[in-house]
């Protein structure tokens, strides 16, 4: 069961997983469920839940290795954060290096349009 | 006579469900989206050369489509043609080619049905069950593909 406030450890889950070399965002679950409702802004991705509840965690993952051994990392470091908790981890799509390439072109253009 | 036969459940998952595996149910769920299979067998099965396109007639068409709705997703290429369904540990993959004309569809489908098994089930570690292909079209090289010049193969003389 999580000791720290739900709030701030989701925060910081949220970093430590984005932090990981395979995981190209955050994602809101199949149903865009996964999220913490944090003063002004919404945390999609992560879930920590009440009491025994395990956490929830959305991804995208880069198709550079396999999924289960990102995933087995991923709830490993998540769940020693979490003193041990379950965690439910769902890899909502992968991200493709073109479609990463095409983001990030959109994004720039996006940037440098008057 | 009415017979009370148990009705046998299939599993009813749509391309939309999610899979899940199950090793590792105490330390919690991991859930597949159905799309993340849809992709990576995509990719696959363009992998093999002789593979010219994928999806038939409506799913082209579906794709296109879905290319203009907000939030359809960019990789709505790469997923034409593909239809999975996906259970807790296992998936079953239909697939819609477009072959080369000088293939060997025989061949080609069992190349493509080795590299999308091996792919998917070691990206996922979903166990494929079936890979069904239906090759729809035969692609004739025409007029319009010669701008594009054929493998420069290296002269044999210098």
């Amino acid at each position: 069961m999580p000791t720290a406030a739900p709030a701030t450890l989701a925060e910081r889950i949220a970093a430590a997983v984005t932090a990981h070399a395979a995981v190209a965002r955050l994602h809101g679950g199949i149903f865009g469920a996964v999220a913490t409702y944090l003063p002004g802004r919404k945390l999609t991705g992560v879930r920590v839940g009440e009491g025994d509840e395990p956490v929830e965690l959305g991804v995208v993952l880069y198709l550079e290795r396999p999924i289960p051994e990102v995933v087995r990392t991923l709830r490993r470091e998540v769940s020693g954060m979490c003193d041990g908790a379950a965690v439910d981890i769902t890899v909502a799509d992968v991200a493709l290096p073109e479609e990463v390439a095409l983001l990030e072109e959109t994004a720039l253009l996006a940037d440098t349009a008057p | 006579m009415s017979q009370n036969e148990p009705t046998t459940k299939t599993p009813t998952s749509s391309t939309s469900s999610p899979a899940r595996l199950a090793d590792d149910t105490a330390q919690g769920k991991t859930t597949i989206a159905a799309s993340v299979v849809q992709k990576i067998a995509g990719i696959a099965a363009r992998e093999i050369s002789g593979v010219y396109s994928m999806g038939g007639g409506v799913s082209r068409a579906f794709g296109a489509i879905r290319e203009r709705i907000p939030g359809g997703g960019t990789g709505a290429a790469n997923i034409a043609g593909v239809q999975v369904e996906v259970g807790e540990k296992q998936a079953a993959i239909d697939l819609d080619i477009v072959v080369e004309y000088g293939a060997s569809i025989v061949e080609l489908a069992r190349s493509v049905r080795r590299n999308v098994i091996g792919t998917v089930e070691r990206m996922t570690g979903l166990e494929v069950i079936e890979v069904n292909i239906s090759v729809n079209d035969i692609h004739l090289p025409t007029a319009e593909d010669d701008e594009t010049p054929p493998t420069t193969q290296p002269s044999r003389v210098e």
